[in-house]
């Protein structure tokens, strides 16, 4: 595996970029920027997982609280109905709130593969500027034919560094 | 390439940060800072080798503080609690108000980071990671006072659910068992949280450090992040529904704690106005805590071209209202009393304003709802000794109001051989300044090894201001 990594001075200059590469039908192509490209964020499937973890916690919490009090431990206070279901809503909320953040989070790290601490683009110098300042493109293919190809289309766009990498 | 050259792993600030007086007129960022100025600035922060001398001025006495709060727990563990001016009738002293004033001001720092994140409100983004680390450290100290209080506190396990031989399990129709799981709940979120919104920060730090420990301990925490489309998408849409469910956590927890006190029959407590009343508290210190902490810390640490009179004017505003909201909340409180017609409930109010505690009632009131009128004034709202003043008075106060609720009520119950009044003990304020001291070094650690702002945020917020002033140069 090879890959080539431009830098860009700014996002507008990465984006003319981009539209390069998909004009010449180049694939694998990712970027790393120092803030996100765009503003859009949908078809992540997070959201969705944490709302699915939530109403799990909560129904759980529920249930468990209900078999509690009403069979396991039951007991009698001043005649007051066992199945008080109204006073267990509040540990159900933030128990179904914890199970949501934690999805949240641990299904993060797993859908972004994370920690990855080692990438063969950490090697390439000027990288370290995708979080400070320098937006980045990276292509990255299995035959060597690809180098010429990519830099043919990234060099008239006025890169301000590209570097070749390999595993 | 060569501009890249002198810049990469550099951890310099560049030069110095000019100087700005606020003003209410301020942008919420300065013109000429850019992202790489900015990322630089705040990664030398936290790269710095030594770290400033008046660092050390304040960390030393809050460590000593720390250190006697290790001594006050120790010795509790040891004597148990009769080393506290708890007695009968006050059974709840310094340790209730304390944790109630602690979860007050975590929780305003939630509020500024989650709901103003969800209103997209531009100020949050420089002064969100240090309400944040209020939020962390407030949530933290809370945390250390209802295992203390607990009489005996090696059976805080009987709070979980486990089966036992006792034929009992934890009460949850009990406001102070959904009181534990809250909280509980809160300080994992809020760790959670923090961290998420940190995580590409710590990268940034991680790309500017030269030494090779640095580089691995930023590494590691950074967990690889490197800011590839995939990271970002993922981290938008999570870190969205994240603060979409901190918002309502923050207003949960503290009507939670406000039942803890509504759930009893006690004279004073008893009342439907607890939950938002309790919640209004939050937000006043919670703005009056950030307040106090950005304005040294951006003259400290040349930061005044990202938290500028903007910021200021805005929390100001924002701690009137909250001041405003809990002087309505005191109103009502006094009226539901004697529109309510139960004879204890009156003499307990009679007593708590005109009593042995009418320090305490009237000091609240002067330092919560009349000092922060000052902030009508559209000139105070940027004189920082002016602002600095009324925060304090306004966390004083709001120690007094929850003394008030907490010691004031509980003096007269209905039974009236019962009555009874309560001091607090060395011991007590040894607690309490130790958890000051113990906040403040939490407070202090994370301006020193973690980036002070939300660098990333502060990339998109500038790319989109450096966007609209361009879009407005062009256009006639």
């Amino acid at each position: 595996m090879k890959g080539v990594l431009a830098g860009f001075e700014s996002e507008h200059a990465l984006c003319r970029a981009l539209v390069g590469l998909a004009a010449a039908n180049i694939q694998n192509v990712d970027t790393y920027t120092p803030a996100p490209l765009n503003e859009d964020s949908t078809g992540s499937p997070l959201p969705f997982v944490m709302f699915v973890a939530g109403m799990l916690g909560f129904i759980g919490f529920f249930l468990l609280m209900a078999y509690a009090d009403v069979y396991v431990y039951p007991l009698n206070i001043g005649g007051r109905p066992q199945f008080a279901w109204p006073a267990f809503v509040p540990i159900a909320f933030e128990l179904g709130v914890l199970c949501a953040m934690a999805a949240g989070f641990f299904g993060y790290f797993v859908i972004c593969r994370m920690p990855q601490l080692y990438d063969p683009i950490d090697g390439c110098d000027s990288f370290r500027e995708a979080s400070r300042d320098g937006w980045f493109v990276a292509v990255r293919f299995n035959d060597s034919e690809g180098v010429a190809q990519v830099r043919a289309v990234l060099d008239p766009l006025g890169p301000t560094s590209v570097e070749e990498f390999s595993e | 390439m060569s501009h890249l050259a002198g810049a990469v792993g550099a951890p310099t600030a560049g030069a110095p940060a000019p100087r700005y007086t606020p003003g209410i007129d301020d942008p919420v960022v300065y013109p000429g800072v850019t992202s790489a100025s900015m990322t630089d600035r705040i990664c030398a922060i936290a790269l710095r080798e030594k770290p400033f001398l008046w660092w050390w001025v304040v960390f030393v006495p809050c460590m000593a503080l720390t250190l006697l709060l290790m001594v006050a727990i120790v010795y509790l563990f040891y004597a148990g609690v009769g080393i506290w001016g708890i007695n009968w009738p006050v059974m709840w002293g310094f340790a209730i108000l304390s944790y109630v004033w602690w979860i007050a001001i975590a929780s305003g720092g939630t509020i500024i980071s989650a709901l103003f994140f969800l209103v997209r409100a531009d100020w949050r983004d420089s002064i969100n990671r240090i309400a944040e680390s209020m939020m962390l450290f407030g949530a933290a100290a809370a945390g250390v006072y209802p295992i203390l209080h607990l009489g005996r506190p090696w059976f805080f396990y009987w709070l979980f659910f486990y089966p036992n031989t006792m034929t009992l399990s934890a009460q949850f129709r009990s406001p102070l068992l959904w009181d534990f799981w809250a909280l509980m709940t809160y300080v994992l979120a809020s760790v959670l949280f923090w961290y998420f919104g940190l995580i590409p920060d710590l990268a940034s730090v991680r790309d500017r450090a030269r030494s090779p420990s640095k580089q691995r301990i930023y590494g590691v925490l950074a967990c690889g992040f490197r800011g590839s489309s995939r990271q970002w998408k993922h981290m938008r849409a999570t870190y969205g529904v994240m603060a979409a469910i901190m918002a309502p956590v923050v207003v949960s927890i503290h009507s939670i704690v406000g039942l803890d006190f509504a759930g009893a029959a006690t004279p004073g407590w008893h009342s439907t106005e607890f939950p938002p009343f309790f919640v209004c508290g939050a937000l006043l210190s919670g703005f009056a805590i950030v307040l106090l902490l950005i304005i040294p810390l951006r003259r400290l640490l040349n930061l005044e071209e990202l938290m500028t009179g903007r910021h200021l004017d805005v929390l100001c505003k924002l701690l009137l209202t909250s001041s405003l909201c809990i002087a309505y909340a005191y109103l009502m409180d006094a009226f539901t009393t004697f529109y309510g017609g139960d004879h204890a409930e009156r003499v307990m109010f009679t007593e708590r304003v005109f009593g042995y505690y009418k320090p305490v009632y009237w000091g609240a009131m002067l330092l919560n709802c009349l000092l922060p009128q000052a902030f009508w004034f559209r000139r105070l709202r940027v004189n920082q000794p002016v602002i600095v003043l009324i925060c304090l008075g306004v966390v004083v106060g709001m120690w007094l109001e929850r003394y008030e609720i907490v010691v004031t009520s509980l003096h007269r119950p209905h039974l009236p051989s019962a009555w009874g009044i309560f001091h607090g003990t060395f011991w007590d304020w040894a607690t309490l300044f130790g958890t000051v001291g113990m906040f403040l070094s939490g407070i202090l650690l994370s301006v020193r090894y973690v980036p002070i702002v939300s660098m990333h945020e502060m990339r998109s917020l500038i790319a989109t201001k450096r966007a609209r002033a361009v879009t407005a140069e062009h256009t006639p």
